[in-house]
């Protein structure tokens, strides 16, 4: 009994239990591996005076075309003198009953494709099975990227469905160096993981290391983009990410000429692109769809954004507080007559202005969206406006803290980073005016001129310079000068994409690295 | 081995922080015209101290120190120790006096103990990062200084146009008038040289000097904004740099010096780190099993810096400000180092 | 370990800026000085500050208001005291926009430092007054407190006129370190002229049009200034004016001497436009030298040769001549 017992494939262990000739065996022991789930589908159908039978699971496959792929052509076979052979062989290479097939011999196979919307074709006594891809599985249309909006670009962006967006790219690099490989990660969920990558312009050591990586992930299951970043991120503990995250094909390919390597993933919209840089977060596609003069005056925008973003509320705390000889002297009085009923701090105040901020954003990301305008109103209206009639938060404070949360939004992608920041600056301008907040930018750079990812330093081509990249980050050169220009990450002064740097890494543990 | 790829730009950028640093934190502006003589015989001797070290940098790749421990054995050791304690001591010596001024000027609320302190922890950190970060940093600090002088200069421009120029007359100067002011931050800047040519290599010689001339060319620039700002006043200023930058923004809509302030304070972050990495670097190469050697040096200079405010006495100046230290450094073991390589060569 | 270590740091990061504190003063708990005036009499300070008033400035209020503290001690520190003990709140010096000295302040180094120390901006105008508290508490002719607005505007208007050259706290602490003449506005209920203020000790007064005289001299190159009797003289290389007050002798005299060296081309002409040009400045105030004359019982004065007038003053003999030397 015990040797038996061992010999049967269940839930845990099943990988690699090599399919038996025995229909009904089959079929028994892919129940047992399911632990006879529901939504398991078996089609016995007679071929000829030779048993088959069609496996699929309910909702992963499209019924109609199973019934007119699949089973209609099974049942319109006729073989002379037909054995298990000649069916299984006739069915595998005189038939095509899918653009996308395979012959498995192994349940962790079959069980794998079975979960991935293919149909599975046993014949008994054979130990193989054919499967099919016939997804039906309802999936989301493709639409525009909620989090990446912009005016003249393309409104399409990835779905969930990694194939989808694997063709989404493929439509706008019609050449044969665009590169997918795809992989399964993760024991549990075996996510359908794709790299891709321009193999002209990556440095194939860069390719490896990360394809490295997702192979040797140690997670149980891939439910976001989230959970394998860490992953590909550099070891450093530094607050500014190596990876940049991308909803848009468009901005994927681009990103793809640049000699970068983008990840999809099966179950999510948002798409991978490694190495980033920190200048990237500035740029958005509309600049390249803009003139030149126009597309500058909106970078600079960003930079001014990002610097209010961060340290409008901390400069006017700690101004107020320790220096108000900075300020205007008319502003000055009417900041000291605003604040004169105000009972709080300054600093008090402003943590609280922006803390409630975040409730209020947050809230409105959760609510149902039939209810989500209530939040505005809500929270615009009423708590702003009535917290300010009951003397709480002086209106300067308010106007500060609008004025910076407005200005986070022109970078949504550093969002987590500027929020944090903000209020860091808000705690130590109050306790330590200019002097504190100095201090707290000099860790903010220096935290992003350590940053390196792969060998290339994310602060580049700022630091370490390079004149020929700063026409795409000072100013935006037009089309004629851009356009043509070949450049790739690996160019960048500092870059130091190379097998071994990574090697070094990987074994050093990190310890000798920078950060 | 913390990988130093420094650029050249970057060891300019960052010899020319030394010099505005210096400016910053001088409290003596004599005369202009000696002000200005002193500085430039101040870079002639730097640039004549460091042929060694430029000759060395171009026959071998690696940091002094590391040479040092190399081929020297146990002199080259207790040479490494010199360098350590003298990075350290340099890195001391800026922290409390740049603690002494924040507080000072634009923290009274404090102590000076506590402003040094908030400093040191913040270049503990970016030390512990490596000589590289800083060097990074230093091409967005010349951005931002860049764009502060221009305010400076739009401010000032009355003053400057204004200022009567036949007063500055040439002084007689003695050989020794070198070795104050400027010297020893500039001798500093210099011998960190000694540890970025590891990164450098046979771009050394260009960027020590057309770093000391960076150097010289800020500290004049800044030492005759200073003076045509503020004029005779600068006899009563305690920090005329500081006084200057208010003096010229008194026409604006509010006073920006906070701003000038907000980078000087970055600038002397960036200092004292790479003080601080040089230090730790040398303390590795004399222990090479240690880890976090930056946060070690760090720290050391912190407490020294502490000590020196508490008890009123520049333990870190007496030491740093000596002009031996630095000649031995810069000049004396690269010209031993130079023998030692040149005799490993003839056998 | 090196999560501790990392934990470790941000703990003494936290507390080392927890110690600097809550010492944060906040806005409304401050004064904002706009005007100071500061005065020594028997070694009592008595300084005067018109501060902003927050509670009644505002954003209903279209012009800021004012209010007026005014405290005595032993020293300037003393008295900045007092007015912090009394008002309960800290005095802030950085919006100080004018300052109002007496002539002893001026020439004293170690008192104008002190005032550097507390955060005035060294691009501060000083004016000079014999009683400079009281000038901190003038008023209108709507009782409302004259604002350091309407000061300051009235010392850069007659700035811009060219009556006077602007003195700032820098130009003040140098004169005082390094001896020689100041050209200081002179305030008594208005700009009423400057006074030429000697760091050994003496104080010429100068009205409107002699304050503009002398300007109209400074605006040249490698001027010279002396005091000598009770006379201010200022001497460029082709011109020298002296205003001369000298109670003792009971003379009251205004001459205009041009002299040079004409071995250049155009010097001529650049003396008598010099020339003109006091003379008109002179002469448009020739009706207030007599009556000074007068007020101060002098027995005769000395006018620009192009006075005409129509009344006579009985007790000052006069004459009118004008003297160039060349």
């Amino acid at each position: 009994m015990a040797e038996t017992e061992r010999n049967i494939p269940d839930g845990y262990n099943f990988a690699e239990f090599p399919v038996v000739p025995d229909l009904d065996e089959n079929i028994e022991n892919i129940r047992n591996i399911l632990g006879g789930s529901s939504d398991l589908l078996v089609n016995p159908i007679t071929i000829c005076g030779v048993r088959a039978a069609v496996l699929c699971f309910e909702g992963m496959v499209s019924g109609l075309n199973t019934v007119h792929m699949v089973i209609r052509p099974l049942t319109e076979i006729r073989i002379e003198n037909c054995t298990s052979e000649k069916l299984f062989s006739h069915i595998h290479n005189n038939m095509i009953i899918s653009v996308d097939s395979a012959v498995s011999v192994k349940y962790g196979d079959i069980i794998r494709r079975l979960m991935s919307g293919f149909a599975v074709i046993l014949v008994n006594g054979i130990g193989k099975a054919i499967c099919g891809g016939i997804q039906g599985y309802a999936m989301r249309a493709v639409k525009e990227p909620s989090t990446e909006g912009n005016i003249r670009g393309a409104h399409e962006g990835f779905v969930e469905i990694v194939r989808t967006n694997m063709s989404l790219i493929r439509r706008r690099m019609k050449t044969p160096l665009l590169r997918f490989d795809l992989f399964a990660v993760a024991q549990k969920s075996n996510t359908d993981v794709v790299v891709c990558y321009m193999a002209d312009r990556v440095p194939p050591a860069l390719v490896k290391s990360i394809k490295k990586k997702l192979k040797n992930l140690d997670l149980e299951s891939i439910l976001g983009s989230g959970y394998i970043e860490p992953f590909l991120d550099s070891g450093s503990p530094s607050v500014f990410s190596g990876l940049s995250i991308t909803e848009r094909p468009d901005v994927m390919c681009a990103k793809l000429l640049e000699g970068r390597v983008g990840i999809l993933i099966e179950g999510t919209p948002f798409a991978i692109v490694v190495p980033a840089l920190f200048t990237e977060h500035f740029q958005t596609l509309d600049d390249y769809n803009f003139r030149p003069y126009y597309a500058v005056f909106l970078r600079y925008i960003r930079y001014i954004a990002f610097f209010l973003a961060v340290f409008f509320p901390g400069i006017y705390v700690a101004a107020a507080l320790f220096h108000p000889e900075m300020l205007n002297s008319r502003l000055l009085v009417n900041l000291a007559a605003a604040e004169e009923a105000a009972p709080l701090s300054l600093m008090l105040e402003a943590l609280i202005t922006l803390i409630f901020y975040e409730i209020i954003r947050e809230a409105g990301v959760r609510l149902p969206k039939s209810v989500g305008g209530a939040v505005s109103l809500v929270g615009g209206l009423i708590i702003g406006d009535a917290a300010v009639s009951a003397g709480i938060i002086s209106n300067p404070m308010l106007l500060v803290c609008a004025i910076s949360v407005t200005a986070s939004f022109v970078i949504p992608s550093l969002d987590q980073q500027v929020t944090i920041f903000r209020i860091a600056a808000v705690i130590i301008g109050g306790f330590s005016g200019l002097f504190g907040i100095a201090l707290l930018s000099a860790v903010m750079l220096a935290n992003i001129c350590a940053a390196e990812n792969y060998g290339l330093p994310v602060m580049a081509p700022v630091s370490p310079f390079s004149s020929k990249a700063m026409g795409d980050v000072a100013v935006r050169l037009g089309f004629k000068k851009l356009g043509g220009r070949g450049f790739t990450v690996e160019q960048l002064n500092g870059a130091e994409i190379s097998e071994s740097a990574e090697y070094e890494l990987e074994n050093d543990g990190g310890e000798d690295h920078k950060n | 081995m913390k990988n130093m790829s420094i650029s050249r730009g970057q060891a300019i950028i960052m010899l020319t922080l030394f010099g505005v640093l210096f400016c910053v934190l001088n409290t003596d502006y004599s005369s202009m015209g000696k002000m200005l003589a002193d500085t430039a015989v101040t870079v002639i001797i730097l640039s004549v101290m460091a042929i060694p070290l430029v000759i060395l940098a171009g026959k071998c790749s690696g940091t002094v120190p590391m040479i040092c421990s190399e081929r020297l054995g146990i002199f080259g050791k207790a040479a490494d120790v010199v360098f350590f304690i003298y990075f350290t001591c340099a890195a001391g010596d800026v922290l409390s006096r740049y603690g002494e001024f924040a507080c000072e000027r634009y923290f009274r609320e404090a102590v000076p103990v506590i402003c040094t302190a908030m400093l040191g922890a913040i270049c503990i950190y970016i030390s512990h990062t490596g000589a590289e970060t800083v060097c990074r940093m230093s091409t967005v600090l010349l951005i931002m200084l860049v764009l502060t002088s221009a305010v400076f200069v739009f401010g000032g421009a009355d003053d400057i146009a204004d200022f009567d120029y036949s007063t500055v007359t040439a002084e007689r100067l003695s050989l020794t008038d070198g070795f104050g002011g400027l010297f020893p931050l500039g001798a500093a800047g210099t011998a960190v040289l000694c540890i970025l040519c590891g990164g450098l290599g046979k771009k050394t010689r260009c960027g020590l000097y057309a770093g000391l001339a960076a150097m010289l060319t800020a500290a004049v620039l800044i030492t005759g904004a200073v003076w045509t700002t503020l004029e005779g006043y600068v006899f009563s200023s305690e920090y005329p740099l500081t006084d200057s930058v208010i003096y010229a923004s008194r026409g604006a809509t509010f006073r920006n010096d906070g701003l000038f302030f907000s980078l000087w304070t970055v600038i002397a972050a960036a200092v004292i780190s790479l003080l601080c990495a040089c230090a730790g670097h040398s303390f590795k190469c004399v222990f090479n099993k240690i880890r976090y050697e930056g946060i070690i040096s760090g720290t050391a200079a912190v407490i020294l810096a502490i000590i020196s405010i508490y008890t009123e006495i520049p333990v870190c100046r007496m030491i740093y400000a000596v002009p031996v230290l630095p000649v031995f450094l810069v000049s004396v073991i690269p010209l031993i180092l130079l023998f030692a390589v040149k005799g490993k060569e003839n056998r | 370990m090196k999560s501790k270590l990392i934990i470790i740091c941000i703990l003494s990061l936290c507390l080392i800026i927890g110690l600097t504190a809550c010492s944060a003063v906040q806005v409304n708990e401050r004064i904002f000085v706009s005007l100071m005036g500061i005065e020594e009499d028997n070694g009592l300070c008595e300084l005067s500050v018109q501060a902003y008033s927050s509670t009644e400035s505002g954003k209903d209020s279209p012009v800021p208001k004012y209010k007026t503290y005014s405290g005595k001690g032993r020293s300037f520190y003393e008295a900045a005291d007092m007015i912090k003990r009394e008002s309960g709140r800290e005095l802030f010096f950085g919006h100080c926009g004018a300052v109002f000295l007496d002539d002893d302040f001026i020439r004293s180094k170690d008192k104008l430092r002190m005032l550097a120390g507390e955060r005035i901006s060294a691009g501060c105008p000083v004016i000079l007054s014999e009683e400079p508290a009281d000038e901190v508490e003038r008023e209108d002719d709507d009782d409302n407190l004259i604002g350091s607005e309407v000061i300051i505007s009235s010392v850069r208007r007659y700035a811009d006129e060219g009556l006077y050259s602007e003195v700032t706290l820098r130009d003040v602490t140098a004169a005082a370190d390094s001896g020689g003449i100041i050209i200081v506005p002179l305030s008594d209920e208005h700009i009423s002229g400057a006074a030429a203020v000697d760091m050994s000790g003496k104080t010429v007064y100068l009205d409107l049009s002699e304050t503009a005289a002398v300007n109209l001299l400074r605006g040249e190159q490698g001027i010279q200034m002396s005091i000598f009797g009770g006379s201010l003289s200022v001497n460029v290389s082709d011109m020298t004016v002296y205003f001369r007050q000298d109670n003792n002798r009971g003379e009251y005299s205004v001459k205009l001497v041009a002299e040079g060296i004409l071995d250049e081309p155009g010097d001529s002409d650049n003396l008598d436009e010099y020339r003109h040009e006091a003379e008109r400045i002179i002469s448009g105030s020739t009706e207030a030298i007599l009556e000074k004359a007068e007020r101060n019982g002098f027995l005769s004065a000395v006018l620009p040769k192009d006075y005409a007038y129509s009344e006579g003053y009985e007790n000052v003999d006069f004459t009118v001549e004008t003297i160039l030397e060349i």
